[in-house]
């Protein structure tokens, strides 16, 4: 079932952890639920690039020290 | 062919390019306005950029005690641009400028495109001319014109006159379009000498810019619109 303008402002609002501008329940429920999914993805698009980045940046790093290294500077 | 460059309109490429997806994807956003999609976008970049704040910060730390040219070789080598930018993000502007004054403005580049936007203004008011001129020909080859369009809005003025001249022709013509402040539509236009504002004329005619140069002859002042209008 489609969500109601109530329920996709709500899940937006929980994704960015703050109420976004009034307009939005003006929007239709089907645009902001896709807005959601779109700054879901790019979320986890960013986590896992900054991964693998992490990852390739640790190759440099005498494998002792990695754990520690990895542990300072990975979210 | 008329261009939407409105205030709405470029709020939602912002979003989209924020988003990396396609501004058709987010157009339904628009009836509410530019003020608020400005604020829904910060909104969601704050959530993109600013989880894991402190692990940034403390990589900055690690880098501050690190000699410049050693933290430049490790941030091109091992980091890659993409920690770069992140790291970069929550650097001293003069810190940030430093090892970036090391790197090439190829991987510059690669860093200004993935940095989180909001921080653009404040590296690009502390940078060399030169080193934003070559970082801008770079951008500009990539066709990022977005990420030129805030450079461009935030550099001061003799920086910008640098960018401006290495940008080509048509790249100048379509980072403008995209740049939100006429005032600063209008200083850019007046660092034209003669010959380049009649080059930019000729794209009107043969590159297909006829929708673009309209757009900025409107916004810029008087002055300006005389000198790209005069036959």
């Amino acid at each position: 079932m489609a969500p109601t303008s109530e329920e996709a402002v709500a899940a937006l609002a929980t994704l960015l952890t703050v109420d976004p501008p009034a307009s939005l329940s003006q929007i239709e429920p089907v645009v902001v639920t896709r807005l959601t999914e779109a700054v879901a993805a790019e979320s986890r698009r960013q986590e896992q690039e900054i991964s693998r980045a992490v990852d390739d940046a640790l190759r440099i790093i005498p494998r002792p020290l990695r754990g520690l290294v990895k542990k300072l500077i990975v979210p | 062919m008329s261009l939407d460059n409105s205030p709405v309109q470029l709020e939602l490429r912002r979003l989209a390019h924020v988003l990396h997806i396609g501004v058709e994807e987010v157009e339904g956003l628009a009836p509410m306005g530019a003020t608020d999609l400005r604020v829904l976008r910060e909104q969601v970049m704050a959530k993109l950029f600013d989880e894991g704040a402190d692990s940034w910060e403390r990589a900055v730390a690690v880098s501050g005690v690190v000699p410049t040219g050693l933290a430049a070789k490790l941030t091109e080598r091992a980091l890659g641009p993409v920690l770069a930018a992140r790291v970069t993000a929550h650097a001293p502007p003069e810190k940030a400028n430093d090892i970036g004054g090391k790197l090439s403005p190829s991987f510059m580049a690669d860093i200004a495109v993935h940095v989180d936007p909001r921080h653009i203004g404040d590296l690009a008011a502390t940078m060399p001319g030169d080193r934003v001129a070559a970082i801008g020909r770079e951008l500009a080859a990539r066709e990022e014109y977005l990420v030129m369009a805030d450079f461009v809005t935030a550099l001061p003025e003799q920086t910008l006159r640098a960018t401006v001249e290495a940008l080509p022709d048509h790249a100048l013509v379509l980072i403008l379009v995209l740049v939100e402040d006429p005032e600063r539509i209008t200083q850019v236009v007046a660092l034209l000498d003669d010959r380049r504002v009649m080059a930019l004329r000729a794209l009107a005619d043969h590159d297909g810019l006829e929708a673009h140069l309209s757009h900025i002859t409107d916004v810029v002042d008087d002055t300006q619109r005389a000198r790209l209008t005069a036959a």
